[in-house]
């Protein structure tokens, strides 16, 4: 014993030698550099970020007569523009037999107004450099583009002109329901995706919430013309609508803009998608859904409690708390932390230490009047039982222990995410269109600062006491399920015996 | 409506409401009761929420919990406002110190919350055949002389920033992105990992696994497989050799040997002409003082010794083909762009070139935009079912560089037909028969992208990072769109005349015939 570890000490210092003799300082780190050890600090300390808040352009909101919101940021550098307009409308706001319109009128927006081909306005799209691009989800529908500063008018217009007079041609119709159901099996292909699909169906069984965007192949086949101009007139209302400009753009014009091209846009007695919440609400069931496939070599599952709507001030620390459980990848997400085992997330740690999975997740997903929170993963089915283990007990350990340097961090991730994922104008647009349909405003960064800020250890244990302790829970999984645990053990894991 | 969903998110704890002043926060010591308020509904204490701030702090008098309960949907009273910092409307200029062993270091004060650094070093697998490379950048990050790999994750994600790197054939980036007011701390784990890596063998052997799992799973990824198979096709010399390391060499090294080559190839490479420090988001007198004691230790580049280490490579031409991977058969049709970006004429032209031929995937998510008018979409794409992605192909390099086009189709597809028709579609552009509304919108295309990537840090940063590194300096872009707006009809087709007289460069993974396409093509043009 003592001899080898005497050999070991005499390989270290001679490869330790080795390397000084090249000019590797030492293999030991003995002695850091204080050249390279003035600033950095390894133990978590807090960072208000506030200068850098001088540097957020600055968000004007203008609402028009009929009720439109128009908002713009504008940057003083900027040479193109991002323009869109965002829609407080999605699927879950349509019935069982017209489920999936939403997303085809998505698109048939593309494919020719009364004024425009299909054909023109492409060209006319591409003939300017810009991009045009759409996307519907639960909730929310959004049309934009980018382009270069000269031509944000003109994408406007063309914006404006295929969400009011699309064109809805029945034969186009036809055709597109082959490109949909396409796209379909496209989705189908994707795990996650079909694994949240089937999540929604479980754990807001019997709602609208449960539906998925594209709805179900019946539907696609049996759209018509009726069912997609009825979906307009009820759900394209100016309340509903909020037209979002940054980069090269001047709020004045922007709204004038707005004014022209939307001002026909029907009030619709000054309603948001309120009336449609209420009337169908998000109703969170505990419950479970299994894909049993023995012959899938990786199992993918996920367990969620009921998350928080979009308003609610503990979103904030729910935010947090996801940052606080973490994620890991085998291949690494791109963050420094996700493919190690050197990360500060406990959950990350002990699945690395442990070669539990190939990933997991922590999720937070905010609807009008729901959520939902938890985690997602994907591993060998035979290690899903281990791997279940470590998950529950570091969700439900939320609500008992959380240490105030992992808090510290969770505050910079999040502060910092939010800086940097508003650094260029498509993501900014895009932020300030959402906020405004779910907050109702655009909250400046400074008081999201404050709201984070003020956020102790205390808080986020009163907060996982209201979310996960002892509260049903969904599962969804699709794979070899045999060793996956049972609803009643996820369900006992929401807390633990112990204080 | 907002109402409703207010009343939700009142809360009380541990019967301290009184104390709910400042900010709207509900104080409680002690452990938090069950959250009544939120199962009944009820609608309390909305008032008291947003009462006037007297403590400032905003944080509880009891310590214990502090809880904000104003809703999103509401304004937070009493936050300071912080004063913004004005932008300035002059187009913003690259400013470039040399230091005194030759590192550059490049900053753009670009007006942002964030701010991106890059460190780039002008070194790459033309430069190795051992798969040196692709370990170095397996190897990003981790231990120092100075930090542990602990260390350095803890600290960056104690910064919230994110990290990566990249390893090319002729260059290694090394990125960090962050908030600006951080710069000091970034900029010190950044250099501290490039300048002073150790290479522990046990790290060393740890990160050999991860790079030979990726060689093996090279024989799964087609597109990988056939973008170093056109690299053996096209280039002899230092352009051939692989990027993803060949596991033969790699494999049969000791942990030590290995860590002492990388020790070497550092030493040798890492020099000070060869590294340029780029920052956007940053004033040019807060990064140099830093940056210039952080890189102070950076030998200078021995002469000569960079030149002699690196294998001239030349274009070649050529024909690689390899069977079946997957369910489609891939192929790359490319020729020899002279001078490769050093040409700064001909790399305008190219963008243009680029543009026209579009192209992209049978099946593939986005609006108008995407290039739904370009030569390769609307010819190729649209007319051949059996086609699942027709574009434009580039690889360019300091030097020299390859151009052309590359496509994917479904067994049953002829691709005697497809190398025809792609070779026609050359020769239409060879021959000026394009419309200048084509011209026009691909220009429009590219000066679009060109503007929009600029928008966004982590591009100036690259931005500045390959040009400085290339030309020694940054080109206004103004005066790069300014050159693009003026490529003509003309330019376009002498490109393209002269790119397809090189003799032709084919890789293509699949079921082909054995016939010399390099040689059909080659008849073709000449």
């Amino acid at each position: 014993m003592a001899t080898a570890s005497l050999r070991a000490l005499g390989e270290l210092r001679s490869a330790a030698q080795r390397a000084a003799q090249r000019g590797f300082s030492s293999l030991v780190a003995a002695e850091a550099d204080p050249v390279f050890t003035k600033f950095g600090n390894p133990a978590p300390v807090a960072h208000s970020f506030l200068p850098a808040l001088g540097y957020v352009p600055e968000v004007k909101v203008t609402t028009l007569e009929n009720g439109l919101r128009v908002a713009t940021s504008a940057t003083a550098s900027a040479e193109t523009a991002a323009v869109g307009v965002w829609i407080d409308a999605g699927s879950r706001f349509e019935l069982a037999s017209d489920n999936g319109a939403a997303h085809f009128l998505e698109h048939m927006a593309f494919k020719g107004t009364a004024k425009r081909t299909a054909r023109s306005l492409e060209q006319e799209i591409e003939n300017m450099g810009g991009h045009l691009n759409a996307y519907t989800s639960r909730e929310q529908t959004t049309y934009w583009a980018r382009v270069m500063k000269k031509d944000t008018g003109k994408a406007l217009d063309v914006i404006a002109d295929i969400l009011q007079n699309p064109k809805l041609e029945e034969s186009a119709i036809e055709r597109e329901k082959g490109v949909i159901l396409r796209e379909m099996e496209e989705v189908e292909k994707m795990p996650e995706e079909v694994l949240f699909d089937h999540l929604h169906a479980t754990a807001f069984q019997n709602t609208s919430l449960g539906r998925t965007i594209l709805g179900p192949a019946s539907n696609i086949q049996g759209m018509t013309r009726d069912m997609l101009s009825n979906y307009i007139k009820t759900h394209y209302t100016a309340p509903r609508f909020v037209v979002s400009a940054t980069g090269a753009v001047d709020h004045d014009e922007v709204v004038e803009m707005s004014k022209k091209l939307f001002g026909n846009l029907p009030t619709g007695g000054g309603a948001t998608s309120q009336p449609f919440v209420d009337a169908g609400p998000g109703h969170f069931t505990g419950s479970e859904v299994r894909f049993r496939d023995p012959d899938e070599k990786k199992l993918h599952f996920a367990v969620a409690v009921q998350g928080l709507p979009w308003q609610d001030a503990d979103s904030i620390p729910l935010m947090l708390m996801q940052i606080i459980l973490g994620g890991w990848s085998s291949s690494g997400y791109g963050d420094i932390a996700s493919g190690s085992i050197h990360g500060s997330s406990r959950l990350a740690h002990k699945v690395a230490e442990n070669d539990l999975c190939d990933s997991v997740s922590a999720f937070n997903t905010h609807y009008a009047d729901t959520g939902l929170f938890g985690m997602t993963a994907v591993c060998d089915p035979a290690k899903a039982q281990d791997l279940a283990w470590v998950m529950m007990h570091e969700f439900s350990a939320l609500s008992y222990e959380v240490e105030p340097t992992d808090l510290e961090r969770a505050k910079t991730a999040l502060k910092a995410g939010q800086l940097m994922g508003v650094d260029s104008i498509c993501p900014l647009a895009e932020d300030i269109g959402r906020q405004l349909i779910t907050y109702g405003r655009y909250m400046p960064k400074a008081e999201l600062f404050e709201r984070i800020d003020s956020v102790t250890t205390e808080t986020i244990k009163e907060v996982a006491n209201r979310v996960i302790y002892d509260q049903d829970v969904a599962i969804a999984a699709v794979g070899d399920t045999t060793l996956l645990p049972d609803y009643n053990w996820f369900r006992r894991r929401t807390f633990w015996l112990r204080y | 409506m907002v109402a409703q969903a207010l009343t939700k998110s009142v809360v009380m704890t541990g019967g301290a409401v009184a104390a709910a002043v400042g900010k709207g926060i509900v104080g409680g010591a002690g452990r938090a009761l069950p959250p009544l308020a939120y199962v009944a509904g009820a609608r309390l204490f909305a008032s008291d929420a947003v009462a006037p701030s007297s403590t400032g702090g905003g944080f509880s008098l009891f310590g214990g919990s502090t809880r904000i309960s104003v809703p999103l949907t509401q304004a937070l009273p009493d936050v300071s406002a912080v004063a913004a910092v004005p932008a300035s409307s002059d187009p913003l200029a690259t400013e470039i110190t040399t230091m005194s062993n030759g590192v550059k270091i490049a900053t753009e004060a670009t007006h942002s919350t964030t701010a991106s650094i890059g460190l780039y070093v002008e070194c790459g697998s033309v430069n190795e055949r051992s798969g040196l490379t692709h370990m170095l950048d397996k190897l990003a990050f981790t231990t120092t002389s100075n930090r542990s790999t602990f260390r350095i994750t803890r600290e960056v994600e104690g910064l919230g920033a994110t990290v990566a790197s990249g390893a090319g054939r002729e260059q290694m980036i090394y990125a960090i992105d962050g908030v600006r007011t951080t710069i000091p701390e970034m900029m010190e784990v950044l250099v501290d990992s490039v300048v002073n890596p150790v290479f522990n063998t046990w790290e060393v052997d740890e990160k050999r696994r991860a790079v030979l799992k990726d060689a093996s799973e090279l024989k799964d990824n087609a597109q990988a497989m056939l973008e170093e198979a056109v690299h053996i096709a096209g280039f002899s010399g230092g352009l051939s050799n692989p990027l993803v390391a060949p596991p033969q060499t790699l494999g049969n090294m000791e942990n030590e040997e290995l860590a002492e080559l990388l020790r070497a190839y550092v030493q040798y490479n890492y020099t000070g002409s060869n590294m340029v420090l780029a920052v956007s988001g940053a004033e040019h007198g807060e990064v140099v003082p830093i940056a210039e004691k952080l890189l102070a230790g950076v030998p200078e580049t021995p002469p000569q010794v960079a030149e002699l280490l690196r294998e001239p490579s030349k274009y070649s031409g050529g024909q690689v083909l390899l069977p079946p991977m997957d369910d489609m058969n891939h192929m790359v049709l490319a020729f020899e762009f002279e001078g490769g970006y050093k040409n700064l004429k001909g790399s305008t032209v190219m963008q243009v070139l680029l543009s026209m031929l579009g192209g992209g995937g049978s099946f593939s998510a986005g609006g108008p935009g995407k290039g739904m008018h370009s030569r390769l979409y609307a010819n190729i794409l649209n007319n051949y079912n059996w086609v699942a992605n027709c574009s434009y192909f580039s690889s360019v390099y300091n030097e020299t560089g390859l151009v052309g086009v590359s496509a994917s189709f479904f067994d049953g597809g002829d691709s005697s037909q497809l190398v025809d028709t792609l070779c026609g579609e050359l020769d239409a552009i060879a021959n000026g028969s394009f419309t200048d509304e084509e011209l026009s919108r691909a220009k429009a295309a590219t000066m679009s992208q060109v503007l929009y990537n600029l928008e966004s840090k982590g591009i100036i940063c690259e931005d500045i990072g390959r040009q400085v590194l290339l030309y020694g300096k940054r080109f206004p872009v103004g005066e790069y769109l300014a050159d693009l707006d003026k490529v003509t009809k003309k330019d376009l087709a002498d490109f393209v005349k002269k790119m397809v007289k090189s003799k032709p460069t084919f890789a293509a993974i699949g079921n082909f015939s054995d016939q010399l396409y390099g040689d059909v093509i080659g008849k073709r043009f000449n």
